[in-house]
């Protein structure tokens, strides 16, 4: 058996005083995309952010096991450039700084760490326009600040807009569905339908079955307390969505 | 600045003895004949009854004054203007498209390096050689009453050896350059400045200071403009001199009834640099805007000080400014609003922010304002932080390293400032300069 691209081992995280991940065992072999759902406040965004570096988390034990390599060891800039991509929950706006040139310039820092040359302006912009048809988005979104006055909506295709240009191996996204309406959400959708590929994997944090009903995930995991307490395929979704969380916090009790 | 007291060559002197000295000695030298004697006479009184500002001076609190009070006052002499000039030239900015260039070198206008017609179409400009001589119509502290924020003006009045005036009764696009050399010759340069723009006149102005400075240099500058009725001045102010200058500024303005002056201004040199800006909205249906940003390193300081006094009905004032500290530097910006009780309407806002872009970096915001009338709109905000933990976190997320995402979010700080310059060529200019300031150049230069 090959090692799957992500293997996390008994990973333990806090934040100050408060352990938010008690023990997550987790496999995403390349190809497969993998939903991770539960109830608020279960660890769901902080395995995002723990995987992403995100400062403020202390990881205490176990391990993450990217590509073959300790993830946990890299900085958060390179975790990125080996193709780590976090669709964040709650995009940050920075005026004064436009989506071009981030997107730009975060494509060329990965170019660079691969050893390939930089993309020039022109096949950078005939690229990014590609994508921003895919995405239903016009283009002066380029020139403006990044997530600048964007509505909810906009700033979660934006995110997924970065993840496409990027072309990330291991794409997490932390609740990318939340906040959209019905036709943004088959948009986003169809975005990550298109990373979806044989040598990618794709993590969807949610809370609700409805993403999954236009991107089929391969396993679903029910994630609750900081620990996983249930695997299955999309079967086990469409349960959560009729049954609840309850009845596997009380088998787990 | 240890060292100072070695190169001053009279140390023990009081401020008046010394002072007195060196009005002798720099009338000895030659002065310039746009002052009146009088005028000089008058200054010297009230330079020596002020004194040098001390710490216990509110608007000087944040100032660094030592190395102010260590430095040389004399004059630079002109010397070998054909050397000056072929050393100079390869140093000065591109000119920009449209506007006619004048240049002053240590105080003293320089033909050779100058680039206008003669006469300007629009405006008229006159300095010592072209035979102007001393006037007040136009001087702007006619219409104000003398504060000791202005001391350094009064400092100017007495060396200044040349200076420009300008009329302007058209439309006028006018670069000024005022490059200091006082490295060499321990003295200090006097730029000077007084500008008329008679009514309905259109007057766009780049004033830049550059050049070379040093512990004893000295470069003090004084401006006047009087923006007579519905006259309009577009005004760039560039202060981008050399890391060990120390920089004093005055500038003085008065606005008469439907006047309009919007600034802009760019701090980005000198080790020790202090802005005293004092605008005078004297006529009714005035506008003033003022952007401004100051950006330090090392151990830089730069310290501005902003008074706008509303007088006139329905007057408008808005204030932006934003400073950047790095290495171990320190920024002073305030900025005080007066309504007097005849200034029904007023509306005034100020907005101040700064960014401490390091551990050892100081900033001192001081939003102030005082309304003595009714009937009147105001806001002021003023913050102060480092940069957001999120938005960093974000930026490396997406691979950027963390020295360029930092840089790029000080770049982003400032935005609202830079988008201010509509000169494209001057905008450019600033940009590099400013990108090159900020480090990391290569990685942020696409951003232009």
């Amino acid at each position: 058996m090959t090692t799957p691209l992500l293997y996390i081992r008994d990973l333990h995280a806090r934040v100050a005083d408060r352990e938010v991940l008690k023990g997550i065992n987790l496999e995403v072999p390349a190809g497969e995309v993998h939903a991770i759902m539960g109830p608020n406040g279960s660890g769901k965004s902080s395995l995002s952010h723990v995987l992403a570096g995100k400062p403020g988390y202390t990881v205490t034990s176990g391990s993450v096991t990217f590509k073959g390599q300790d993830l946990l060891a890299l900085p958060q800039e390179e975790r990125a450039r080996e193709g780590v991509f976090l669709g964040f929950q709650y995009p940050v706006e920075i005026p004064g700084v436009n989506n071009a040139y981030l997107l730009r310039a975060a494509l060329n820092a990965a170019r660079r760490h691969r050893k390939e040359p930089e993309v020039d302006a022109f096949d950078f912009l005939t690229l990014v326009k590609a994508r921003m048809q895919l995405m239903r988005m016009d283009e002066s979104f380029l020139s403006r600040g990044v997530n600048e006055g964007f509505s909810g909506g906009e700033k979660k295709r934006n995110e997924i807009l970065q993840m496409l240009v990027l072309e990330p191996s291991l794409a997490v996204l932390d609740e990318t569905d939340s906040g959209l309406d019905i036709d943004a959400l088959k948009v986003v959708a169809a975005g990550i339908q298109t990373l979806r590929s044989p040598d990618r994997a794709i993590v969807l944090v949610t809370h609700y079955q409805r993403l999954l009903d236009h991107v089929t995930p391969d396993r679903v995991h029910v994630l609750a307390r900081g620990r996983i307490l249930r695997s299955g395929g999309p079967e086990l979704a469409l349960e959560l969505e009729r049954r609840g969380y309850d009845w596997l916090l009380d088998d787990a009790a | 600045m240890t060292g100072c007291s070695m190169t001053q060559p009279n140390a023990p002197l009081s401020f008046g003895e010394r002072l007195q000295r060196d009005y002798e000695l720099a009338r000895a030298q030659g002065t310039s004949p746009l002052i009146a004697d009088s005028q000089r006479a008058d200054s010297l009184a009230k330079a020596l009854a002020a004194g040098l500002p001390g710490l216990r001076d509110d608007d000087w609190r944040y100032a660094r004054l030592r190395p102010i009070a260590a430095a040389q006052w004399l004059p630079a002499v002109v010397v070998d203007e054909a050397r000056v000039i072929e050393h100079l030239r390869a140093a000065l900015p591109d000119a920009l498209p449209g506007f006619a260039r004048v240049v002053f070198v240590d105080g003293h206008y320089c033909a050779g390096l100058s680039v206008a017609d003669q006469p300007l179409s629009g405006g008229q400009l006159q300095h010592a050689a072209s035979g102007a001589a001393h006037t007040r119509n136009g001087d702007a502290r006619n219409a104000l009453q003398a504060t000791t924020a202005e001391r350094f003006a009064w400092l100017n009045d007495i060396f200044a050896i040349d200076g420009a005036q300008l009329q302007v009764s058209g439309q006028l696009q006018l670069e000024l350059l005022f490059i200091s050399t006082t490295t060499a010759t321990a003295a200090a340069s006097y730029p000077r400045l007084q500008v008329q723009v008679c009514p309905n006149a259109q007057l766009t102005l780049v004033e830049r200071h550059l050049g070379s400075g040093g512990p004893t240099a000295l470069t003090n500058t004084s401006v006047q403009l009087h923006l007579q009725s519905a006259a309009s001045l577009q005004h760039y102010r560039v202060q981008a001199m050399a890391r060990d200058a120390v920089f004093m500024d005055t500038l003085l303005a008065t606005l008469d009834g439907g006047a309009r002056y919007a600034l802009t201004f760019i701090n980005q040199g000198a080790a020790t640099a202090r802005s005293s800006l004092r605008l005078r909205l004297q006529g009714d249906n005035t506008q003033l805007s003022v952007h401004g940003v100051s950006l330090t390193d090392e151990r830089c300081n730069c310290d501005t000080v902003i008074q706008v006094e509303h007088v006139g009905r329905n007057s408008r004032s808005e204030q932006v400014l934003r400073g950047v500290a790095n290495g171990q530097s320190s920024i002073g910006l305030a900025s005080r609003v007066d309504v007097a009780a005849s200034a029904g309407g007023a509306d005034s806002r100020q907005s101040l922010k700064g960014l401490i872009g390091a551990a050892g970096a100081e900033i001192n915001l001081r939003p102030q304002l005082e309304i003595n009338t009714d009937e009147v709109k105001a806001s002021h905000g003023a913050t102060t932080g480092s940069l957001d933990d999120n938005t960093l976190f974000y930026l490396l997320s997406r691979g950027l390293d963390p020295e360029t995402a930092r840089k790029l979010l000080e770049w982003a700080f400032i935005g609202d400032v830079m988008s201010r310059i509509e000169i494209a060529d001057l905008r450019r200019q600033v940009e590099l300069a400013t990108v090159s300031q900020l480090g990391n150049a290569a990685a942020l230069e696409a951003l232009l």
